[in-house]
């Protein structure tokens, strides 16, 4: 048992804090979010350089081939800085669910693409009820002049104006089970009948709702197998979720940081406020959470980068990491005292994304009710006790 | 990273396993603490698990141990299976024993003391008591008034001590005194071994509310003889932090908490009530699948500080400090929610033979108050962390 980074994990983290400290400094990123995109477009290029747009794809399409664990730990250091880009949407969705499910030729046209940062590829999945499961998914396709006409319409679609083309999940045939049915496609983003609204959020990052008006597509863009999509989206979407909770560990590490340095240099009542013990119990019972959650997310990627059943990690760390880093954005926040309630803190970029992000590929409340189906519905205990795995 | 055993731990957590199926009495399982009328079993125990050399794999081999390397994870396996196998009494007189007397002897005792302890402690044929708080220091240790002048080749100690567990069952007191006359806080502060059945001691035995015991005892003229001073005269606090620091990681084991609760859900997944499937409420299971999150982190804590102990030759305070006020943190709130799930049934207790889950839940009420203060409880070691951990200043007196 060993929870211990490699020294190519701390070489991979080093240079990833390095370039991002100097890249995005805060005053910077608080600048970036009234740039009228709604997002720094220019660091994207600078992430592409950095090789990390491939860090879980194989060589032969240009990528890192890293573990999802290795990605946990790069989007840890993005979130250190709140740095808004398409990497879930792109890389981490939809890139991931072509090389999952696309043909050969797919990949090699999509894949090297991402991984230059030629292209955006939006994940059209979410729709009315925002829930990252099977059931949700509305939006119909049917056959048609030897390829699909889809109709429907997808919600909190981030990057979605802003993309080269759109994966879209849709229903090709109707079933008992949810999770039969689905297909995905691969649709130009400025096809006949794709209409846009800009959304109004929180968020910052571009999102839209997107409406299929009855937008053809070419049976060649169907990827994988026709209504087979689920066993492509089930393992992209575990993997996304983890590796999301890097950004959102990230996140509330940082927040914490500035909270620690603040609480040493703020001065009340003749003393560092963090000489107080109502302080210390905020921050420390906020760090116990932060970093429980860190390692549940660690937990969760080591399952999938070993093949292990991984369905009730990866539930119980989203859920974790979502109360966890909201909690200590809330609490960095509050230790700021009334200018951490000014327009211009600079602990706000981190409260709204760990709030957003609580939200993103399934809430808490959602992810809790993928547990008790594990914990409640399955075997005793739901482990085998002969079992090596340390955690359980 | 890997979260798994190597072959080598995992044999071994195997075979811990099969020992305790094997060689502890049901009637000691479950017990969460040493309980007095079972010391003898206990003990039978604690020496067969002496005899397979388990308890001495750490140390050298002059004083009858194994001098392995890679120790703190065999002792982490075994304590944790123990705490897994439902006999944490047997664990915490090991942890006393060999974790935090026999390693700090090892690390600041006199060779005297040494030869003459370590191997009873290796064989298990001797027990201690933790004699350090009082009746008006508590967390606040640095202010004990309990005095050990030297008169000529002894000490002389008098004071009160509280919540001083076990005092009535062991050989030896493992004491906190002053022997500097008008010391003050830190300074002063001496450790010392004090025969318990010297004269001039007085223990009075008196329950808690989780039904185990405790005593206070008072130390009246009691005489010590010198060379049971552990370490050095005056550096009693610098030892006390060495020996509380290996208390809090060892002692405090997460599986005391999430366990039960494991062992909750397996049987709301079949309860009825009045016909009622409880599995199938979806509040009950919302709720149960938030706490599921809660123990999940606090193992993970554990995993954390032991790793980091193995793997870095370091005493995990901050972590175990994280790991033991979660425990108390989530003490309460999951005998809460079980007691709200079982409803009155709850309240039961294992003297009702009519309880559901032998009144666990009743108990395990009972005993969270336990959790709030034992070893540092919450606010001592959310103390820690913020200090020790975060860097932030102390707080002013």
């Amino acid at each position: 048992m060993n929870l211990e980074f490699s020294e190519e994990q701390k070489m991979l983290m080093d240079s990833a804090r390095g370039f991002l400290e100097s890249a995005c400094p805060l005053d910077k990123v608080r600048e970036w979010e009234s740039l009228p995109e709604g997002y720094p477009s220019h660091m994207w290029p600078r992430v592409v350089e950095m090789g990390w747009t491939g860090v879980i794809y194989p060589e032969a399409y240009g990528g890192l081939d890293l573990s999802i664990m290795d990605a946990t730990l790069l989007m840890r250091e993005m979130g250190r800085v709140a740095l808004s880009t398409p990497f879930l949407s792109t890389v981490l969705l939809s890139g991931r669910a072509i090389l999952e499910g696309g043909s050969e030729e797919q990949k090699k046209d999509v894949l090297p693409a991402i991984v230059e940062g030629k292209r955006l590829v939006s994940f059209g999945f979410s729709e009315a009820n925002a829930r990252p499961n099977a059931a949700s998914v509305k939006t119909t396709a049917r056959a048609e002049d030897g390829g699909y006409v889809l109709s429907g319409s997808k919600h909190f679609v981030e990057f979605a104006e802003q993309a080269d083309q759109i994966l879209i999940a849709a229903r090709t045939s109707d079933s008992e089970d949810p999770e039969q049915g689905l297909t995905l496609f691969l649709v130009d983003a400025r096809a006949p009948g794709i209409h846009y609204e800009t959304l109004k959020i929180m968020a910052l990052q571009p999102q839209a709702r997107v409406t299929l008006d009855n937008v053809y597509v070419d049976s060649g863009n169907v990827v994988g197998e026709v209504d087979q999509a689920w066993s492509v989206l089930n393992p992209t979407i575990q993997v996304a979720t983890v590796v999301l909770c890097g950004y959102m560990t990230g996140l509330a590490e940082r927040a914490l940081d500035m909270a620690i340095n603040y609480s040493k240099e703020r001065v009340q009542y003749e003393q560092p406020i963090g000489a107080f013990q109502a302080i210390q119990n905020y921050l420390a019972a906020a760090w116990t959470k932060t970093t429980m959650g860190e390692y549940m997310a660690y937990y969760a990627a080591w399952l999938i980068d070993n093949d292990i059943s991984s369905r009730e990690a990866v539930a119980t760390a989203k859920a974790f990491v979502g109360y966890a880093s909201v909690e200590a954005t809330q609490v960095a926040t509050q230790l700021h005292g009334g200018m951490g309630a000014t327009a211009d803190a600079r602990t706000t970029p981190f409260l709204k994304w760990a709030k957003q992000l609580q939200h993103t590929l399934g809430s808490c409340t959602y992810h809790e009710t993928v547990v008790a189906q594990e914990i409640i519905d399955k075997d005793p205990l739901g482990l085998d006790v002969s079992h090596s795995v340390a955690l359980t | 990273m890997d979260f798994r055993f190597t072959p080598e731990e995992q044999a071994f957590r195997m075979e811990v396993r099969q020992f305790i199926e094997d060689e502890i009495p049901d009637v000691i399982k479950g017990v969460e603490e040493i309980h007095s009328s079972h010391i003898e079993l206990e003990m039978e125990v604690v020496r067969k698990i002496a005899a397979r050399g388990w308890l001495g794999a750490a140390y050298p081999k002059e004083y009858g141990g194994r001098g392995e390397n890679n120790v703190p994870m065999t002792e982490y396996i075994l304590l944790d299976e123990l705490h897994l196998g439902r006999a944490a009494g047997i664990s915490l007189t090991i942890t006393y024993l060999v974790s935090i007397i026999g390693n700090t002897l090892l690390s600041i005792a006199s060779e005297d003391l040494k030869q003459r302890f370590i191997p009873r402690i290796l064989n298990a044929d001797i027990r201690f008591a933790i004699n350090y708080s009082e009746p008006d220091s508590g967390n606040d240790i640095a202010s004990i008034k309990t005095s050990a002048m030297l008169d000529g080749d002894q000490y002389v100690v008098n004071g009160t001590k509280r919540f001083i567990t076990c005092a009535d069952t062991s050989d030896y007191m493992w004491s906190l005194v002053r022997t500097e006359k008008g010391s003050r806080r830190h300074r002063g502060l001496s450790i010392m071994l004090i025969k318990t059945d010297s004269p001039g001691i007085t223990t009075i035995p008196y329950k808690m509310m989780n039904g185990i015991e405790t005593c206070d005892v008072i130390m009246e003229e009691v005489r010590v003889p010198k060379e049971n001073l552990v370490g050095q005269e005056g550096q009693g606090w610098s030892h006390l932090m060495e020996a509380l620091s290996r208390e809090r990681f060892t002692m405090i084991n997460f599986k005391g908490v999430s366990g039960p609760f494991d062992r909750f859900v397996q049987w709301v997944r079949t309860a009825e009530i009045d016909g009622e499937h409880l599995a199938e409420d979806p509040v009950t299971r919302q709720r149960l699948a938030r706490q599921h999150l809660d123990m999940v982190g606090g193992k993970m804590m554990q995993l954390i500080a032991a790793s980091r102990a193995v793997h870095n030759d370091y005493v995990p305070t901050v972590e175990a400090a994280a790991s033991k006020s979660w425990r108390a943190v989530q003490s309460w709130p999951k005998a809460d929610l079980a007691v709200e799930v079982m409803r009155s049934y709850g309240l039961m207790t294992e003297e009702d033979a009519n309880a559901p889950i032998d009144g666990l839940w009743a108990a395990e009420y009972c005993w969270a108050g336990h959790e709030m203060s034992g070893a540092g409880g919450l606010d001592l070691n959310r103390k820690i962390i913020a200090q020790q951990g975060l860097g932030l200043p102390r707080w002013s007196n």
